[in-house]
């Protein structure tokens, strides 16, 4: 302080640093959001509008195909890795080099936005979640693979599975390993009282309530403001005979008394019946595949892949449960959200052919295979559901085929994420706190989606 | 007058001197400036000035050749006016500022009292100088995964020890309310920031003189009169730094919603806010005035500290 009174610059050449530091540092806001890698080159993304790179579809065959192709995914080193280096080893005329990414989903998704956005043509073959797919194919990041896709390829691929790839009648993905939401229930308990496990919504409020003790739970789903939330509640929505949109004409119908009954079903469940608690409300997936792992539930609403957790050797449920697909009211078929990861071709792969041949390997009956075993991942093709090895690994897929057979993706449009989170989540939430009626709901469910939508016509 | 005048006139021919005529020492001066001038522009100004040309556009990315035309300030007025977005950064901009002046009040608080009981001597005092500054050795994200699971509803140590000690009777549930969430968020980060503030506080209080104190106690204060007469006043350009970083990190949040809420309950922070609208929603001629909009903000709070830092010390003077 003495010091500082006889040295006046020095205060100001000080406090000019500070603010030039300040600066600095307000700036780093505009490069903070989201993975600090993929911020910035974002902003300084040129400003060119998309190319018409997706109908520029070189028309090589395959038998052109050589080179390397880059495959970015977040899946794991292992297993992926071994059998990227087993077609490696192969010196085929195709090469594969393997990039592999944090497993953090959203991370990925803004990664792919920041290198496609800029027109970069590092990935040939990128691993990309369903609701990926009709946005990144309107957004011109994509090549329609049609051409490569013969119908008998086709064929190994469930048709929901292709449809969720598919925008405006062209395919973009083929799927790479595939998740859906089932109904697990603890099959010793229902052993014991007699009983099957429920199909329709009445069934399951009497059998929840009938099992359900002090310390176990009837039903719980994940009810955590995210995006699996949207996942479980279209499923409830179809359930009930209820239709988000018309895909074809792209008609908003969810302003419908089906709708309004699956909300109002969900609202029975916790506050009337009291089948499931009202903490769901703050149940992200983990906690959920926790607790019934952990044997405090009787039936459970997750996704196919929790299957890992409940076998697992610390799991107390292990050996006890069963799955069903999900409910559905009575003459109504039961259709589960389908969660698949799929393999596409980027728009700027200066090398489609040969990242056409990393998918057909990829998704071989062989590869498929050995990929779900060591992963612990559902098949994507048909033929792999009646191997008997998978078959010893998961106790519930022998009923998978039945449940991807009917599974629907979640609305295959660009605007989907926009629509999940706030239309969905945020309706949802609001129901399963009481701060709104179900038919309030689905009223500005509708009003909202339109207008999200118009851009889109 | 008269000098001026002389000024004037003896101007333009030095002045026209200066601009190409450089001697060696300035030659080699302005040469080993270059790289950091050109580093400083790249990573900082390069991105503002684009960011701030796509704000002003009609961007969005998710409808391959789709026309991005130039709309002036349109996005600013839509951000303020247009009845779902003002309401959106009006609530960001209330969750934001009600955040960072909760949380920095706070870290301010247990922070001096840390660095003041830190300051002191006492028996293995380097272990627990160490041991405090843990959280704020924690990424974020790890802080943020560990408070989801102290907050969570069936399993969180929280609700046992709140009903052990008879507080609460029901589970709460700190994550997904209206009331809670907001302090959820606030605890998780008063935790980890404290021994920042703490740290830097402590340094602060170790450049005051014992003298002062001596002095002061030879004159008969109490020893919260040295506090309020010596520590304070010694420690204020030290305070200000504290919390011109803090306000500054605090008005950023991002990573703790990101993990812990995911943005909801109203705990939607303004770069919360931009990162949705930038990434998920590929809007970034709006995302990018909203980040514009976030860029003044941060820079109101540190104009309004570095005003307050300088004025107090040149009154002094």
């Amino acid at each position: 302080m003495q010091e500082s009174n006889d040295k006046r610059p020095a205060i100001s050449r000080r406090r000019m640093v500070s603010l030039l530091g300040a600066g600095a540092i307000s700036t780093a806001v505009l490069a903070a959001c989201g993975d600090p890698t993929a911020a910035p080159a974002t902003t300084a993304a040129p400003a060119t509008t998309a190319s018409a790179a997706t109908t520029a579809a070189p028309a090589t065959t395959a038998a052109s195909a050589t080179g390397k192709a880059v495959l970015a995914t977040t899946k794991g080193s292992g297993t992926p890795k071994k059998l990227v280096d087993a077609f490696n080893a192969k010196a085929g005329p195709v090469t594969i080099d393997f990039q592999e990414f944090p497993n953090d989903s959203q991370a990925m998704h803004d990664k792919f936005v920041t290198v496609f956005g800029a027109k970069d043509s590092t990935y040939d073959v990128i691993a990309a979640d369903i609701p990926w797919a009709p946005e990144f194919a309107s957004a011109g990041y994509l090549l329609p693979i049609d051409q490569y896709a013969s119908a008998d390829f086709r064929k190994n691929f469930f048709e929901g599975s292709l449809l969720a790839t598919s925008y405006k009648d062209k395919l973009y993905g083929i799927p790479w390993y595939q998740n859906v939401g089932l109904l697990f229930y603890r099959k010793d308990i229902l052993d014991k009282a007699g009983m099957q496990p429920p199909k329709t919504f009445d069934e399951m409020i009497d059998a929840a309530g009938k099992l359900q003790t002090a310390d176990q739970y009837g039903y719980i789903f994940a009810g955590f403001k995210n995006e699996g939330l949207s996942a479980m509640w279209l499923e409830i929505l179809w359930g009930f005979g209820g239709e988000f949109w018309d895909a074809s004409t792209g008609k908003v119908l969810v302003n419908s008394p089906e709708a309004e009954a699956s909300l109002q079903w969900l609202q029975t469940a916790i506050y009337d019946k009291k089948i499931s608690p009202e903490k769901l409300i703050t149940f992200k997936g983990p906690d959920l595949q926790t607790t019934f792992a952990q044997g405090n539930a009787v039936f459970a609403r997750g996704f196919a892949s929790a299957v890992g957790d409940f076998e697992k050797d610390t799991s107390k449920v292990k050996g006890k449960w069963g799955a069903v697909p999900v409910l559905a009211v009575a003459g109504k078929k039961p259709a589960g959200t389908l969660g698949n990861w799929n393999l596409s071709v980027s728009a700027t792969s200066k090398n489609p052919a040969a990242a056409w041949k990393v998918i057909e390997y990829l998704t071989s009956l062989d590869t498929q295979k050995a990929f779900s075993l060591g992963e612990g991942v559902l098949p994507s093709v048909k033929g792999a559901f009646s191997d008997a090895d998978l078959k010893a690994a998961n106790p519930a897929l022998a009923i998978l085929p039945d449940a991807f057979a009917t599974a629907k993706p979640r609305p295959v449009t660009p605007a989907y994420p926009q629509i999940s989170t706030e239309v969905i989540q945020e309706g949802v939430t609001k129901v399963l706190s009481k701060q709104i009626s179900p038919k309030d709901a689905v009223k500005q469910m509708q009003t909202k989606t339109e207008e999200i939508l118009a851009k889109f016509k | 007058m008269a000098v001026e005048q002389i000024k004037v006139e003896s101007a333009p021919k030095s002045h026209r001197r200066a601009w190409y005529y450089l001697n060696q020492r300035q030659l080699t001066a302005y040469l080993m400036v270059i790289p950091a001038i050109l580093i400083i522009s790249a990573v900082v100004f390069f991105p503002i000035g684009q960011t701030f040309w796509f704000s002003l556009h009609d961007i969005d990315r998710r409808i391959a050749g789709r026309a991005e035309p130039f709309i002036g300030l349109q996005n600013y007025f839509d951000a303020f006016t247009k009845e779902g977005p003002q309401k959106q950064l009006f609530d960001s901009l209330i969750f934001t500022t009600a955040f960072a002046v909760i949380s920095v009040g706070l870290e301010f608080l247990f922070g001096l009292g840390v660095a003041l009981i830190l300051n002191r001597e006492f028996k293995g005092r380097g272990i627990v100088r160490a041991i405090v500054l843990i959280p704020w050795s924690l990424t974020t994200v790890v802080v943020a995964r560990m408070w989801g699971l102290i907050y969570n509803s069936e399993y969180g140590v929280l609700n046992e020890i709140l009903k052990g000690i008879g507080l609460i009777k029901q589970d709460q549930l700190w994550i997904a309310s209206k009331d809670l969430t907001f302090w959820a968020v606030t605890v998780a980060d008063v935790w980890k920031s404290t021994p920042f503030v703490a740290l830097i506080l402590l340094a602060g209080l170790q450049t005051i003189p014992h003298d002062f104190y001596e002095a002061a106690r030879v004159d008969g204060a109490t020893p919260f009169q040295s506090f309020i007469s010596i520590t304070l006043p010694a420690l204020r350009p030290t305070i200000l730094v504290a919390l011109l970083f803090r306000t500054i990190d605090a008005t950023r949040i991002f990573d703790l919603v990101y993990v812990l809420t995911e943005g909801g309950f109203g705990t939607e922070s303004l770069n919360f806010y931009t990162y949705q609208e930038l990434f998920r929603k590929q809007n970034f001629g709006f995302g990018s005035s909203l980040a514009i909009i976030t860029f003044f903000y941060i820079m109101i709070f540190a104009v309004l500290y570095l005003r307050v830092l300088g004025n107090r010390e040149e009154q002094k003077v």
